[in-house]
């Protein structure tokens, strides 16, 4: 009785088993179902087999179960040497590219960076199941040339919580775990992945700094409008934060990789202006925000006014106004305009968050150029927006597009400028010419504490910054494309390749199977 | 190794004088062939289009690649026809007897069933270079990797091919050794997929355990000794067990 069940169990195993794999090839997405048959398979075939050993161990008998047991004792032993064999040879493998371009064997820059790593690196690989096999073609290279290296291989679909703890959201980005910091990478190509790990082990931490003394936004406070989270995410970006006034110091600092100007009260003293076109000319990045005047007579920050129009951009002396109500869906009134789609440029490439702006005057590009620069619109309003210029009506809640005043929308609430620097000499070899950048937000509110909940604010604002800091790649390889070989075949020759592989060749063999056959019947 | 030899030539012209073999390899061309057309037939659309758009394509990794990959799986359900035979067939007929009382050792015994079915193996791999014969004809793809490929096609059916050998020898019935292998080889062979759910100390070792996920590099050409090794370590325990299990065959009579 009990050596049929388990004869069933057999049977049972095997159809469970036969389940999974065609569960897995009709529906892929099913996972969890072709994982728990394919256990339950093994469960049984498992049983199944242990019942055979049962039987064998029932006959076993004095002199027989002496026999059993050291037949057991030495597979076992026979295993762990094994176990030890390839424990080691893993450790401890050469590997030979035979393909003609050597596609899968990493450039001598990264060998050098892989040879000098001491501590471990991890690196983590979000994207989904079917693309691993991407990632591993090229990550396998780099753990073969340092095995301080480890990589694992992580679905954001099936375990969500990890990707979110490192701040990953596109999928297919490469993160580099080195010593707490960490940097991403969010392309499979060898100089991507190296300039990442190079930028994590170098642990290069650019210098930004927030402009004080005119009532700006600060830094640490942790006020509904201060900028203690977002100065926190850069801080986790490998930005250092730092304190600059203008008026005490000569000039901007050498080591600034980034000025930021937030939502002053007052305007600049020339001086300050000079030092900031100064900083400018030899390849400064600088990010402006100005909130609109809100109060009656007084006066429009002209110096910083001035500054802006030097690099193409017009900060307008209104009110952004948003009718569309797609601030309603934020909890937000028109006197906060949303952005939810946006002008291509690299800040918001592959972003398509939801930003809104309380209080926000226009940052326009000057038609036709400044200076031989052209700013480009970076965050637009809806159609339904308007700058409002009677500033009186939007604070008592009812302004009116005025065509004759008014600047229609969309309205550029932010726009940004890059140009070779003017003032710079030629970069030490003369290789690289420094790049000026500059962004100018009509708001300074958007990445204080009280609107971060927004979704897209946070993310605007270091993707701005990180464009600002210009991080770009310290290595360039060349992609290692495989050599080409191609195939030219007419149709008459496919037609008859299609016989030969799939009727001739095939059918020969089994036709040689029916002759012997034959012969031996007779 | 005179001994071993002989047993092979004997296991090998018992496997051609019955329609076995040649139905074995026709089944496995059928598919084989199959695959090979449909790849080379996508390359050379591929290879018109991009004449006019440049770039560079290969044959070797878009098309030798894949078809190598799939025959891995081809093997998978064509080898415990190969191997179900070996030792139950004897079982059945009582010539076991006559090996475990003969003169030649037990090793020397397994080691020429073992030949016997990679010669039968060989044979079915030789049959479809001249399907790679054909892109020669009509391209030039580097020979190196492919001959990578092919060194890993053996290593691999070496390994399934010691495994059916082991579950033969426990069992009397050819169509139970069938089945039993054949289940055996899927989880194998399935037990890769759980490699990336499995978790990161248990998911490395489902993942190394998983036969068919040590071909890759072979098929991309890369030869690579740890892989080489796991082959071989796995072919070794499996002739291993093997003895162990012929050797029970004597004392419990």
């Amino acid at each position: 009785m009990l050596k049929r069940i388990f004869g069933l169990l057999g049977w049972l195993g095997v159809a469970l088993v036969f389940a999974a794999v065609a569960i897995r090839f009709l529906k892929p997405e099913w996972q969890q179902y072709y994982n728990a048959l394919a256990i339950a398979g093994l469960v049984c075939t498992l049983l199944y087999i242990l019942s055979q050993w049962r039987e064998i161990g029932q006959s076993f008998s004095g002199r027989q179960t002496r026999y059993g047991s050291l037949a057991a004792a030495s597979v076992i032993i026979v295993v762990a040497i094994l176990a030890a064999i390839n424990y080691l040879s893993t450790r401890h493998n050469r590997r030979w590219d035979l393909t003609g371009s050597k596609q899968f064997s990493l450039s001598d820059q990264t060998k050098k960076v892989l040879a000098d790593l001491k501590s471990p690196v991890h690196v983590q690989v979000f994207a989904r199941s079917d693309d691993f096999q991407r990632y591993r073609d090229r990550l396998d290279q780099y753990t073969y040339q340092s095995k301080q290296l480890s990589v694992e291989y992580i679905d954001p679909e099936k375990r969500p919580g990890v990707a979110q703890q490192l701040g990953v959201t596109t999928l297919g980005t490469v993160v580099f775990e080195y010593q707490s910091r960490n940097e991403k990478s969010t392309s499979d190509s060898e100089q991507d992945l190296t300039n990442a790990l190079v930028k994590v082990i170098t642990g290069r931490t650019p210098k930004v700094y927030f402009t004080s003394g005119h009532g700006e936004k600060e830094a640490g406070n942790t006020d509904r409008l201060g900028y203690s989270s977002i100065t926190g995410a850069l801080s986790s970006n490998n930005f250092k934060v730092d304190k600059l006034v203008l008026a005490q110091q000569n000039g901007v600092p050498d080591d600034a990789d980034v000025v930021v100007i937030a939502g002053p009260q007052t305007d600049f003293l020339t001086g300050e202006i000079d030092a900031l076109k100064k900083y400018l000319a030899k390849g400064g990045k600088l990010l402006v925000m100005v909130d609109p005047i809100v109060k009656e007579n007084e006066p429009q920050p002209a110096q910083l006014e001035g500054l802006l129009k030097d690099w193409d951009i017009a900060a307008g002396h209104d009110i952004v106004v948003d009718a569309s109500g797609m601030g309603r869906l934020i909890g937000a009134d028109a006197s906060i305009p949303v952005a939810a789609s946006y002008p291509s440029h690299p800040i918001t490439e592959k972003f398509n968050l939801l930003t809104a702006y309380p209080l926000a005057r226009s940052m326009t590009p000057i038609e036709g150029g400044v200076n031989g620069h052209t700013a480009q619109r970076l965050v637009e309003t809806s159609r339904q927006s308007w700058g409002e210029t009677d500033l009186k009506s939007v604070l008592g809640g009812k302004p009116e597009l005025d065509p004759a005043k008014d600047k229609a929308g969309p309205v550029a609430i932010a726009s940004a400028v890059s140009g070779a620097a003017a003032g710079a000499a030629a970069d030490a070899n003369g290789d690289k010419k420094a790049e000026t950048r500059l962004v100018a937000f009509g708001d300074s509110d958007f990445p204080a504490n009280g609107f971060l909940g927004v979704q897209g604010n946070r993310d605007l604002f270091l993707n701005t910054v990180n464009w600002l800091a210009q991080q770009e790649n310290l290595i360039a390889i060349r992609p290692r494309d495989p050599e080409d070989r191609r195939i030219t075949l007419t149709a008459d020759q496919q037609r008859r390749i299609f016989y030969l592989t799939v009727l001739i060749v095939p059918g020969l063999v089994l036709l040689a199977g029916v002759q012997t056959w034959w012969r031996r019947r007779r | 190794m005179r001994n071993v030899l002989a047993i092979a030539q004997k296991e090998l012209r018992s496997y051609f004088s019955s329609p076995m073999a040649y139905v074995i390899i026709g089944f496995f061309l059928l598919p084989f062939g199959v695959f090979f057309y449909l790849y080379l037939q996508a390359f050379v659309q591929q290879s018109l289009q991009m004449a006019q758009a440049g770039g560079s394509i290969n044959i070797n990794q878009q098309v030798i690649r894949y078809v190598l990959q799939n025959a891995s799986v081809i093997i998978l359900f064509i080898m415990p026809m190969i191997t179900m035979r070996t030792y139950s067939e004897e079982k059945r007929s009582g010539t076991i007897e006559l090996l475990l009382t003969s003169p030649i050792s037990d090793v020397e015994i397994i080691l020429g069933k073992f030949f016997g079915a990679l010669g039968l193996y060989g044979a079915m791999l030789a049959v479809t270079l001249c399907y790679m014969a054909i892109l020669f004809v009509y391209g030039s793809p580097e020979w190196r990797p492919l001959v990578a490929g092919y060194l890993g096609l053996l290593l691999m059916g070496g390994t399934f091919l010691s495994i059916g050998l082991l579950i033969s020898s426990t069992t009397s019935n050819q169509i139970v050794a069938g089945v039993v292998t054949f289940v055996v080889f899927l989880l194998l062979w399935i037990i890769g997929w759980f490699a990336d759910s499995a978790g990161p100390t248990l998911g490395p070792i489902t993942s190394y355990l998983s036969i068919t996920e040590h071909f890759d590099d072979f098929s991309k050409g890369i030869i690579d000794t740890k892989h080489v090794i796991y082959y071989l370590s796995f072919i070794t325990f499996g002739l291993f067990l093997t003895a162990k299990s012929v050797d029970t065959e004597r004392w419990r009579g």
